[in-house]
């Protein structure tokens, strides 16, 4: 059973440069301390106070606008970013389908690559042997995998990294934006696969911008914006209220009335779980 | 229910996720070990003689230091080239802990801030790069016994013991470094000038009793005692017992110094890299 459980989850990265990173300046300051105002160092809040538990069979589409805090959010689910407060707690092997290139080997053959792949994915030697052939068979590269992959175009990198990120079924699945890779054929053939590999997954997790994929892939949205969750339920439910606050904060109404209905649309944010 | 779990709470100590991070590298050390032997080949791909450049380099290092201090010392070169091959060996092994440890976090933050690897990976990794490469230089030191015929016995043996007291005692220093070169940046730089001036101040190419009255304080130092835990058993010391008494204690300290600072802040590390 694959779950992940948020409680009031924030996330505040320190600005850089803004923040003391001189070892000889932090031994002058401690030298000298009290006598010089401690520097205030910026952050940015990219999490506030999230809160939700997503549970078998959740296929969660993560709305908001560029900044507002989806991939921060995954980057808490699969245990990349420790959050600055609260509490994450994610039940099930995670697989996380970013950084797909990650620790490629140029001078290794697209068979060891593979095994690159899957050892970085967690996965134990018997594993990647039992899902080889079909990794191999996938990509249609066939000899070509007995070669170096310095002598791979980028789209067959992609189709090697693709069929190997996508070869070992995780419990909990998270997506940053969809995979579209290689030609026409073979793109069709990769969203199959994906889809397939969603359907077999516990809990689903996908930030993307497209309305469309998530109308036909995720079950519930939530709607987050400059790191607070302001809707979580139903993913058609989820866009009305995204198209509902869009519209009232373009309301070229009088001051008065908006900031009224924006109190109301705070309190109808409380996230539900 | 899934075996696989993950669990953090923010504000409670980072112990509890820094132990799991160190059980999870060690767990998948079929991981490190091939990136380290792959960043191994990397690094001397092209080059002629492959890694054994870094032989060529100890060779030419510790023969120019004891024909010169050699004859500036009126020391035979069959005396003087063993007891400066042992020094450099060690002390290559000791700079490469000291330097590559500070660089450990920020040099490979680009892959634990995108994908969920154990942060503490790395200092595995790290620490097996170096037993490769103190395993080409020692090509040199064998040579050289060789060439000398200096006798080998059952206490030679001994440097083993040395050896591996060091690897682990430069893992746990490398752990802390790594962390505190995260913060502050200008550690690292810090950490590398010391180990220059380190390098004339401590008997590698010189005797201990060419002080006179002042050769006493040779034993203050300590990476005095890290090298004669190499250097001792090989040509023979009457001081082996304080030698590896001063290192086990070192071996004690040092997990002490790593677990306390990876511990207490690793959990900041994908936020400083």
């Amino acid at each position: 059973m694959a779950k992940i459980d948020l409680n009031k989850v924030a996330v505040e990265y320190p600005v850089p440069h803004m923040q003391n990173r001189s070892f000889v300046g932090a031994v002058k300051n401690a030298a000298i301390g009290g006598l010089i105002k401690r520097e205030k160092v910026l952050r940015i809040r990219a999490l506030d106070g999230v809160t939700m538990t997503l549970s078998d069979g959740d296929r969660v589409g993560l709305l908001g606008r560029n900044g507002a805090g989806k991939t921060t959010l995954l980057k808490t689910m699969a245990a990349i970013l420790p959050p600055t407060e609260g509490r994450v707690v994610v039940e099930g092997r995670i697989s996380p389908l970013i950084s797909m290139m990650l620790g490629l080997d140029n001078e290794a053959s697209g068979y060891e690559n593979i095994r690159i792949r899957g050892r970085l994915m967690g996965f134990a030697e018997e594993e990647i042997n039992a899902v080889m052939p079909e990794i191999a068979a996938f990509t249609e590269l066939q000899d070509y995998l007995d070669l170096p992959l310095k002598t791979y175009s980028s789209g067959m990198r992609m189709r090697l990294t693709f069929a190997a990120s996508t070869a070992f079924k995780p419990e909990v699945l998270l997506l940053d934006e969809w995979l579209g890779t290689g030609d026409l054929e073979f793109r069709n053939k990769a969203a199959k696969r994906l889809r397939e590999l969603i359907a077999e997954s516990g809990v689903f997790v996908f930030a993307s911008h497209s309305r469309d994929l998530h109308k036909r892939i995720s079950n519930k949205g939530a709607v987050l914006e400059n790191g607070k969750l302001l809707f979580f339920g139903d993913i058609n439910d989820a866009f009305e209220f995204q198209d509902a606050r869009r519209a009232r904060l373009e309301d070229p109404s009088p001051k008065r009335k908006k900031n009224k209905r924006k109190s109301a649309a705070k309190k109808e944010a409380t996230p539900q779980s | 229910m899934s075996t696989y779990r993950y669990e953090y709470q923010a504000g409670l100590s980072n112990w509890q996720r820094a132990y799991q991070d160190l059980k999870d590298s060690w767990a998948r050390r079929s991981l490190w070990i091939d990136m380290a032997i792959r960043e191994f080949n990397h690094k001397y791909r092209g080059a002629g003689f492959g890694a054994f450049w870094l032989t060529l380099t100890t060779a030419t290092t510790a023969t120019g230091l004891a024909l010169l201090y050699g004859y500036l010392f009126g020391r035979p070169i069959e005396e003087h080239l063993p007891y400066v091959t042992c020094a450099i060996l060690t002390w290559g092994l000791i700079t490469g802990f000291a330097n590559n440890g500070c660089a450990v976090f920020v040099g490979n933050a680009h892959a634990f801030k995108e994908f969920p690897l154990p942060s503490s990976l790395f200092v595995f990794r790290l620490a097996f790069t170096q037993v490769i490469s103190v395993a080409y230089r020692a090509i040199v030191l064998v040579a050289v016994l060789l060439l000398f015929s200096v006798p080998v016995t059952l206490v030679s043996l001994l440097s083993l013991v040395g050896f591996v007291m060091l690897v682990w005692t430069g893992f746990w220093i490398s752990l802390a470094l790594g962390v505190i070169n995260a913060r502050y940046r200008d550690f690292g730089q810090l950490v590398s000038a010391f180990m220059t001036f380190a390098f004339f101040l401590t008997p590698i190419f010189w005797l201990p009793d060419r002080l006179g009255a002042y050769s006493a304080y040779v034993n203050l130092n300590p990476f005095y005692h890290m090298i004669q835990v190499i250097r001792g058993p090989i040509l023979g010391h009457d001081e082996l017992l304080l030698h590896f008494g001063v290192v086990a204690g070192f071996a004690v300290v040092a997990p002490l110094i790593g677990a306390f600072v990876f511990g207490k802040l690793s959990h900041r590390l994908p936020y400083w890299c």
